[in-house]
């Protein structure tokens, strides 16, 4: 097998393996790059969280508490079961609005819950399912900084990706320089692709 | 040339010639996507200003002007008309106003009472630019070159597809890379609905 044959292959198997990926940055960008969403639902008086919960909860709570724990206790009272969640304690000890905010990760159904722990009240929402929702979801899905190991496998694939997206970039230029009937219209585009860009670094 | 040809060969160009155009955006969004991937193992991301001019506004403004206007006004005068936010500060009433220039970011702070103008640009800092390229979309600017600039992430998304339906065409063409592209494929895929199921 030649370089330039194996270049192909990796060019192509790599695009097909990461077919969907593609597909999702591509579909979920339209989305975030025409926003409104939000507000048309609005408008139809559709709602985009729903509240699931709304009630008493009095569970004890250390000065040191630790948000993750406690958070867990929470979802337990809740008859929720989740691994994939993030969760912080806002505000002010003795404030009143003193809170534990758990956030639910999930494509399909994400979970939002507040714990007001000196009022002693739990409420949680889940969001309803809209297709451009979805979308923006699994576009913003990444980081290392959840304590899941299936969120840290996802982390690694959306940096395959990047890398697979260099080197999808990078074999489609060889593949490029070895067609030497389309050199110079390849040049001309690369060129113009560039000259447009550094337009809106300067003009922005 | 016969027709199945033809199409073979103009869908192979425009996968081609549409990446080496967008190879700019590539780069950005790839390299920023490994950046807000990594944002928990880098250092927490701080804009450090440097003070590049102290002026007085020589006008004024009536009182109950909308900040907006003012801020317009402000940028107009400066010669640096643009994209840009602007909010009062409560703590002194000062107009902030951050000119959204994606290399060179100003802070404008404007002091209604003494006329007082201070312009800082931020520190020189690739990480910035590069994820503030990759956030920056839509049309929500009074600016034609903003559009552009979503014209251009619109075109991004169009050529995303179109990669996606060419390149199958072009695998498809080629008999022998069949069989292998279809497991890597399914492959492929069951990793994504495995994981829109269980995250």
């Amino acid at each position: 097998m030649t370089f330039n044959h194996l270049n192909r292959r990796v060019h192509l198997y790599l695009g097909l393996i990461l077919l969907a990926w593609f597909a999702v940055y591509g579909v979920s960008s339209y989305y975030i790059n025409h926003p409104g969403f939000a507000q048309k639902m609005k408008q139809e008086g559709k709602p985009l969280w729903v509240t699931t919960a709304d009630r008493s909860l009095d569970l004890a709570v250390s000065e040191e508490a630790d948000p993750r724990e406690l958070a867990s206790r929470v979802l337990d009272d809740l008859g929720i079961e989740a691994d994939n969640y993030n969760a912080w304690l806002l505000g002010q000890q003795q404030d009143q609005n003193y809170r534990l905010f758990i956030n639910v990760i999930s494509v399909l159904k994400p979970i939002r819950i507040d714990y007001y722990i000196n009022q002693d009240k739990v409420s949680a929402e889940e969001a309803q399912f809209y297709w451009t929702q979805f979308w923006i979801r699994l576009h913003k899905l990444g980081g290392y900084q959840h304590d899941s190991l299936l969120m840290d496998v996802w982390a690694v694939i959306v940096d395959i990706f990047c890398l697979g997206m260099l080197v999808w970039v990078i074999s489609g230029i060889i593949i490029w320089w070895q067609m030497g009937k389309v050199r110079g219209w390849g040049l001309i585009s690369m060129g113009a692709g560039l000259v447009v860009f550094i337009g809106f670094m300067l003009g922005l | 040339m016969e027709g199945g040809r033809l199409l073979n060969l103009i869908l192979r160009r425009i996968h081609l010639f549409l990446t080496l155009f967008l190879l700019p955006w590539l780069l950005i969004y790839t390299v920023s996507t490994i950046m807000l991937n990594h944002n928990s193992h880098l250092p927490t991301l701080k804009h450090e200003f440097i003070v590049e001019s102290e002026t007085t506004y020589p006008g004024s403004f009536e009182e109950g002007t909308d900040p907006s206007v003012m801020a317009l006004e402000l940028l107009r005068h400066l010669g640096v008309e643009g994209a840009h936010q602007e909010n009062r500060r409560n703590s002194d009433g000062k107009l902030v106003i951050f000119r959204l220039d994606p290399v060179s970011l100003r802070r404008i702070t404007y002091g209604p009472d003494d006329g007082s103008l201070v312009v800082e640009r931020r520190k020189f800092s690739l990480r910035a630019i590069l994820l503030g390229l990759h956030l920056r979309s839509g049309y929500r600017h009074s600016y034609l070159i903003d559009d552009a600039w979503a014209v251009s992430v619109d075109l991004v998304v169009a050529a995303l597809i179109f990669w996606v339906i060419s390149g199958l065409w072009i695998w498809w063409e080629y008999k022998g890379t069949r069989r292998l592209g279809v497991i890597l494929t399914t492959g492929g895929l069951a990793v994504f609905i495995f994981y829109v199921f269980a995250i």
